[in-house]
């Protein structure tokens, strides 16, 4: 329950949206689907900007670029056939990792995923491997890394409007490996590969856990780029997963099994990676 | 705030305070199959369906309801088709308190709605937002499907 909530506003658009924001900082907060906000009993907040009539809710393809709207939700990400068809399915396959029930998917949205998050992120995973970029509005329009964006603590009073993902690289591959304990996500490993004559050319790896941060795998993705994408190869690379991926150790597993985990599910994203490139072969 | 929308195929213009839920107002007005269980989203257990979409209401402001057709329990138990369902779930004992059928049956709907033949897949994911504290969802989820193949679409 909100106890203190007064008002619920619904601008028609994002400089009405951002004016509202401006005006009544301090209680005022976005709301979009609202199941975490609603989830968290805030006992301060008095008002609440509604931006689902700003019309962010879409996913476009333009120029090369995958534009998909802050309100759009979940569920749609996890249905739609342009979503299942971008980079093998990983955004489709995250959405629906980011919660077991369909009831939330159906009403949280993709802003409201990327903002309120605190740990594990399959979303935020797979967007950081597919170097997406986040535009703000709110001053001056700007668009952000997805890196960058992640380690933002908060928008100063900007608005996320949209989450653009760049074209790929001809054969280029992504996968993602969840692994469960209790039914539970524990961790989840992400990936993007770029080959050109069965060499690996570029190589994102990310294993989202128990931090807000996905932690990206720099060492094994320096040590797969200009190596031939085979068996053996992707089997040391996830050897050096489990040396370089440090999580934290909390009441669902310790870190040090997190870590011996962490090899499998690199190794499970990487050959999902080669059997996509064979495939298309 | 005024909010107009639907609840049972009825139109309705609601005075509603800024921070009530969808769970409140719908229970406030009558409606008990909308189950007050964990206030979290966790249970499922007060599941509607709101412009077509299976939610949590306990996690949705009722302003956020404005414009549309909302679907309870009530609103659908007489609806013929719901015999076989009623039928099957009783055949397989499925449930010990009850308190979580009408949120799952609310979601099998809000799936048959879209997909008149889902998979077992399909099924599972529907309703996994649906706790059964008494059976561990495994009956009631088994009874569901073997409806789903009695009722061959005339839902
Ligand atoms: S009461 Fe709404 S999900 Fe439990
Ligand atoms: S039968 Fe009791 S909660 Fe399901």
């Amino acid at each position: 329950m909100l106890s203190n909530l007064k008002n619920v506003f619904r601008p028609k658009s994002i400089p009405q949206a951002l004016a509202l924001l401006e005006k009544n900082s301090g209680s005022i907060l976005i709301i979009a689907g609202g199941t975490k906000l609603l989830q968290t009993k805030n006992n301060i907040v008095q008002e609440l900007v509604d931006i689902t009539g700003l019309e962010l809710n879409y996913m476009n393809d333009e120029d090369g670029l995958t534009r998909i709207g802050a309100t759009t939700p979940l569920q749609k990400l996890v249905e739609s056939q342009k979503s299942k068809n971008l980079a093998n399915g990983i955004v489709s396959q995250a959405a629906q990792l980011s919660h077991r029930s369909k009831m939330i998917r159906n009403v949280s949205t993709l802003g409201g995923e990327l903002v309120t998050t605190s740990s594990l992120s399959t979303l935020y995973c797979a967007l950081l491997v597919l170097q997406a970029q986040v535009r703000i509005a709110g001053g001056e329009e700007f668009a952000l890394a997805m890196n960058i964006f992640l380690n933002k603590k908060n928008l100063g009073g900007g608005l996320l409007v949209e989450v653009i993902i760049p074209a790929m690289e001809p054969q280029t591959y992504a996968a993602l490996a969840p692994v469960f304990h209790t039914g539970k996500p524990l961790l989840c490993a992400c990936v993007r590969i770029s080959l050109s004559k069965r060499k690996c050319q570029i190589a994102k790896i990310a294993i989202t856990s128990t931090e807000r941060v996905p932690q990206r795998l720099h060492t094994i993705e320096e040590y797969l780029e200009g190596k031939p994408f085979t068996p053996a190869i992707i089997e040391t690379a996830a050897d050096k997963a489990a040396e370089q991926f440090i999580p934290i150790s909390d009441s669902l597993a310790s870190k040090e099994y997190r870590q011996e985990v962490s090899h499998s599910a690199v190794k499970k994203a990487l050959l999902k990676c080669l059997d996509h490139a064979e495939s298309a072969i | 705030m005024k909010i107009s929308l639907t609840i049972n195929n009825r139109k309705k213009t609601l005075d509603v305070p800024a921070n009530q839920t969808l769970m409140d107002l719908l229970r406030a007005q009558g409606l008990w199959s909308v189950k007050h269980g964990c206030e979290t989203g966790d249970c499922g257990n007060c599941t509607v369906i709101a412009g077509g979409l299976a939610v949590n209401s306990c996690i949705m402001l009722a302003v956020q309801a404005n414009g549309k057709a909302i679907t309870t329990f009530e609103g659908v138990r007489e609806k013929s088709g719901f015999s076989p369902v009623k039928e099957t779930l009783m055949d397989f004992g499925d449930s010990d308190c009850g308190f979580c059928i009408p949120g799952m049956l609310m979601s099998m709907k809000a799936l048959l709605d879209k997909i008149s033949d889902p998979t077992e897949e399909e099924l599972v994911d529907a309703l996994a937002g649906n706790l059964c504290r008494c059976t561990q969802s495994v009956k009631p989820v088994q009874a569901i499907l073997e409806a789903i193949k009695k009722i061959q679409g005339k839902w």
